[in-house]
């Protein structure tokens, strides 16, 4: 069983939480001022790394907030859990 | 004067008896019947509804993953600055009144959700069948709380004692089906269904 810790209920199982995607992504102040390239490279573009991976979660069926989490994508180790709106924690070792 | 109607959703459906060998008990299942108050404090108020709640309910505002239990009702953390108040309506219609809307939103949940009381020597067994939260004693004890899974269910999970009683909050909609599930999981081990405690909030 894949325990994720949530900043706020601690460690619980998987199935009470929702994936959301890249993790500190700005939405552009002036959409209108983008080209087409620029407002696809927003919606649709992520660095989909092998390795360590800022993400959205959301513990939809504990306390319902969003939060970020850094996890590895080739062992899917959970490196670190956050709360939203915090900066990326730095694991050290340039990852 | 006939008896008003029972009005929660469990009323009918949850019959005394016994399911298993006859010989055993090692779990029994009741519904409980109680209001239900959620006070959800606006945003940097949190210290406020504390305040309010220890004036207007003798509580005070749980920490995360616990509950606080006073005479005529208990505070569950439900999530960051959310709290469910689990009480008489005689006691929390009170609270509900006079909460100040610019420090928080009160909804009122009493049939919105009910409440199945499981306890006994297997009930820790009993969840494990639906609940992937670790309810071993020393990871899990009497006060604290749990929002999770059980049986598919969206539940709010309270251990109320170290018998262990097990407070089961689930969606009204959800409740008949989740019962029968509490009473398939629990035959087993012997289960005793006894009459309903609480009143209907009503
Ligand atoms: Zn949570």
């Amino acid at each position: 069983m894949l325990l994720v810790t949530c900043p706020h209920c601690g460690a619980r199982p998987e199935i009470e939480f929702r994936y959301g995607g890249e993790a500190h992504i700005a939405r552009p102040a002036d959409p209108s001022a983008l080209d087409d390239r620029q407002w696809a490279e927003f919606l649709y573009f992520r660095s989909n790394p092998k390795g360590v991976y800022a993400e959205r979660w959301n513990h939809a069926h504990g306390c319902g907030r969003w939060f970020n989490a850094l996890r590895d994508t080739a062992s899917d180790a959970f490196l670190a859990t956050y709360p939203a709106g915090q900066q990326r924690p730095d694991l050290g070792g340039g990852r | 004067m006939s008896a008003p109607e029972p009005r929660t959703i469990l009323a009918g459906h949850l019959r005394p008896g016994h399911h298993g060998p006859a010989e055993r008990t090692g779990a029994t299942l009741r519904e409980r019947r109680a209001a239900l108050l959620e006070l959800s404090a606006r945003r940097g108020r949190a210290g406020d509804v504390a305040a309010f709640l220890r004036e207007a309910a003798g509580l005070d505002l749980p920490p995360p993953g616990r509950a606080i239990s006073g005479a005529e009702a208990a505070a569950l953390w439900i999530a960051p600055a959310t709290v469910l108040l689990v009480g008489a309506a005689a006691a929390l219609e009170p609270v509900r009144a006079r909460v100040p809307r610019e420090i928080a939103t009160a909804l009122d949940q009493s049939f919105g959700y009910a409440i199945l009381r499981l306890a006994g020597a297997a009930a820790r067994a009993v969840l494990a069948k639906g609940c992937r939260v670790d309810l071993d004693p020393g990871a899990f004890a009497p006060g604290q709380v749990a929002r999770t899974i059980v049986a598919q269910v969206p539940t709010i999970l309270h251990q109320a004692d170290a018998a262990p009683t097990f407070e089961l909050i689930v969606p009204a909609s959800l409740a008949r089906s989740f019962a029968d599930f509490l009473i398939e999981a629990a035959a087993e081990f012997g289960c005793a269904v006894e009459p309903a405690i609480g009143r209907d909030p009503g």
